[in-house]
């Protein structure tokens, strides 16, 4: 599709394309029929490495406490090489930063605001008319967040979407910004805390390639969790992953038992323990332990979810849990079966354990493996 | 020439004169305007459709409407009457095109066009045009600012501040006192008290009109609207720019001697980053200092605190500090670092923190009133309950 920009007079102009001008320091916008109305946008910098658009991945997010001063290299876990950078767009043309100067930081800057310019979705209505001089400001706000990622390198664990990164992006406080999140949701300060504290880079992880349900994910990080207002919709919706998770490990646990079954088939004495452990992997709870503990491993670091589950279930009055997983589990059975039980004082403890969840939930997502079946075995 | 009829503007207190002129004649003074006021050579092109139709129109003898001008000088408010073409012949140099830019620039290409062309048939048919101009004489600056405002309600209107530009240039060429402005194509270095630069300046007359710091090109044209009220309350009589220029400029002056031209650096600021400036003069040399400055004026000459930049000069010749000027102004250089790394947008962030800081200094009922070093604090905290 033909992306547009208005032109006061001239209304609507298809957009026919972005060059730069390095005398100028300036994009040089082209558009109507036959180009014959332009403008120029300021970029501030001379050079340029004028590396092909399709090399470039470019997601804007919003965020609460990102700063024009916080330019981050972006790295991929499986890997120590600067695959990117993550900004504001005010930080794309601004000289009040470390990297302002860097000829790394000023080609992924280039690629972003080419990028942007060309992809014509954006946040803001530009006032055009031909030959004004705008800047990249009129089309975007300064305070949205940039991620530009070298495609050559991220390939071919993440997509041109970005759909695998967004889990990791999100534990961070990064929402994308797209049509369904008129009014973003909140992020709270666990996740910006945690950004806070990553240091000069940032190390973003893919989903597993075990979830195998990456459409929903990307429609959950996407769309239904910035458009959610309520800290009990969000606990609705993170619970669904976790929900596909146990889906997933009851199919596997399944498959593997029917494998034992098979040659034991004709023998009850055998097969009554089996039929006896299937029944077991039916239970949810068995299955949360499985996920916490055997599908995610220790690795998987949500300390502070537990005591934030507590607490929640201190106030409805419930017993309190000594894991995450049987904690977790018992305010899912709250929230699903007995929602007249929570008092209003626990409804702020549950706003806790949602935004932890936002940690925990993606966490699960990257580091879930289906256990080797021999390993598992010998286990 | 031709003068065709003289009426008085009551508002800006200014004479109108409506001549008429052959395009030959109009088109030898908007060069030497061009020539003379590099901002009004910043055209906003037309599109190539309505040149070419502008163009045809032209040869084929059209009326187009009348082109209004200006004399921004100082010397215009002496003209006597009877004495105006006279003057106007002898002055063309110094008229400024408020309405009428784009028509202006229109016939200058179409004159170099058929020159290049040597169509001297066509030429004559465009020199032998009559123009109909109005002229403003005996007019202030800010009568002229006034007019540009209200005229410019075009498709591609001027920012205010292009018009604020082409209308103060000429003080880049005459000092102000001991003031220099100097622009950015200009060689000389901003590296002494006195030299500031023109684009800081603007920027801090600006926010003065507009009662609000941020840049100006951000404004729609509602702003314009509501800075046109302000403008109508002022007196026309007053040189403002002049005034602020001199009033920011005896601040400086008197912040650099009491900090004795200490220089700060980042280890003994313990900062991370570079500091704003490394001195009281660079600073405040800065158009966020200066664009706070403004605002922070003009809000409180709108809520009556202050009625005269006398005023402001007066408080600046008492200031005080309860710490030594040169710790109020680290820890000045320290909240500007604080907000840097944490700003969503750190030039305007700095912007609404000097202009907190200038409301506090100069508000004679603030708890920081004429306290160079409790105005940092007081104006941090109402800073960060603003932001966060």
């Amino acid at each position: 599709m033909v992306s547009q920009v208005s032109f006061d007079s001239a209304g609507d102009q298809p957009l026919l394309g972005v060059s730069f001008n390095p005398e100028g320091s300036a994009f040089t916008m082209r558009a109507g029929t036959n180009g014959e109305y332009e403008c120029r946008i300021a970029y501030g910098y001379q050079s340029y490495i004028n590396d092909s658009i399709e090399d470039g991945v470019v997601g804007l997010f919003t965020h609460p406490t990102h700063s024009e001063s916080d330019v981050r290299p972006v790295e991929l876990s499986f890997s120590d090489r600067t695959v990117g950078w993550l900004c504001t767009v005010g930080a794309l043309t601004s000289d009040q930063h470390e990297h302002a100067q860097s000829p790394y930081f000023r080609r992924a800057a280039f690629m972003a605001i080419r990028h942007l310019l060309t992809n014509g979705r954006y946040t803001k209505v530009p006032r055009l008319s031909h030959g004004s001089e705008v800047s990249i400001s009129d089309f975007f706000d300064d305070e949205l967040s940039v991620l530009v990622l070298h495609k050559p390198s991220i390939a071919p664990h993440v997509s041109s979407a970005c759909a695998e990164i967004l889990p990791s992006l999100h534990q961070y406080g990064f929402i994308p910004v797209g049509s369904q999140n008129s009014s973003p949701m909140e992020v709270g300060k666990v996740a910006t805390e945690m950004f806070a504290n990553l240091g000069k880079k940032i190390c973003l992880s893919p989903i597993s390639r075990d979830v195998k349900f990456e459409d929903f994910t990307n429609q959950v990080f996407r769309q239904l969790l910035p458009s959610a207002p309520t800290p009990l919709l969000r606990f609705f919706i993170y619970y669904q992953l976790i929900e596909t998770l146990l889906a997933r490990i009851f199919n596997d646990r399944q498959s593997g038992t029917i494998m034992m079954m098979v040659p034991v088939k004709d023998n009850p004495v055998m097969v009554h323990p089996l039929i006896k452990k299937l029944q077991e992997d039916a239970t949810e709870m068995k299955r949360m332990n499985l996920l916490f503990n055997n599908y995610c491993g220790a690795g998987a670091n949500m300390v502070d979810l537990l005591p934030a589950s507590n607490e929640f279930l201190r106030e409805t009055g419930a017993k309190e849990k000594a894991t995450v997983a049987e904690a977790l589990y018992e305010v899912r059975n709250i929230i699903f079966h007995d929602l007249r039980r929570i008092p209003e004082k626990a409804m702020l403890h549950l706003k806790e354990v949602v935004e932890q969840m936002g940690y925990a939930v993606p966490e699960l997502l990257i580091k879930f493996r289906i256990p080797d079946a021999a390993a598992e075995k010998a286990a | 020439m031709k003068l065709l009829s003289t009426l008085n503007d009551g508002r800006i207190n200014a004479r109108n004169l409506l001549v008429e002129i052959a395009a030959r004649d109009y088109l030898a003074i908007a060069k030497d305007i061009l020539a003379n006021n590099e901002f009004q050579r910043r055209r906003v092109r037309s599109s190539p459709t309505l040149y070419s139709l502008l163009k045809e129109d032209l040869l084929r003898g059209c009326v187009i409407p009348p082109i209004v001008l200006a004399f921004g000088g100082d010397g215009a408010a002496d003209i006597q009457p009877g004495g105006e073409e006279a003057f106007i012949q002898a002055h063309g140099r110094e008229l400024l095109i408020l309405d009428g830019l784009q028509r202006t620039s229109s016939m200058l290409d179409l004159e170099s066009e058929l020159q290049a062309k040597n169509d001297t048939d066509s030429l004559n048919r465009l020199y032998s045009h009559v123009l109909r101009l109005e002229i403003y004489v005996g007019i202030n600056r800010l009568g002229v600012l006034y007019r540009m405002l209200t005229l410019n309600t075009g498709q591609t209107p001027m920012s205010l501040r292009q018009q604020v530009e082409i209308l103060y240039l000429d003080y880049v060429r005459v000092p102000i006192g001991e003031i220099r402005l100097i622009r950015e194509v200009e060689d000389a270095a901003i590296d002494e008290i006195g030299k500031y630069s023109f684009k800081a300046v603007i920027d801090g007359f600006n926010s003065y009109l507009e009662r609000n710091e941020l840049p100006i090109d951000r404004y729609d044209l509602l702003e314009s609207v509501k800075s046109l009220e302000k403008l109508s309350k002022e007196n026309e009589q007053a040189n403002l720019f002049k005034d602020f220029i001199e009033t920011y400029h005896s601040f400086v002056v008197k912040v650099n001697g009491l900090s004795n031209g200490h220089i700060f650096d980042a280890d003994s600021l313990e900062i991370s980053g570079q500091p704003f400036g490394i001195d009281a003069r660079r600073v405040f040399s800065k158009e966020q200092s200066m664009a706070g400055f403004g605002a922070a004026i003009a809000k409180l000459r709108d809520f009556e605190k202050v009625s005269s930049f006398d005023d402001i000069k007066e408080s600046i010749q008492h200031l005080v500090t309860t710490a030594t000027t040169v710790d109020a102004l680290a820890s000045l250089l320290k909240r500007l670092e604080a907000i840097r790394l944490s700003s969503k947008k750190i030039g305007n962030s700095q912007r609404l923190y000097f202009h907190f800081y200038f409301r506090e200094l100069f508000n004679p009922e603030s708890d920081a009133y004429r306290d160079i070093s409790a105005a940092v604090d007081v104006a941090y905290r109402k800073y960060e309950s603003q932001m966060l």
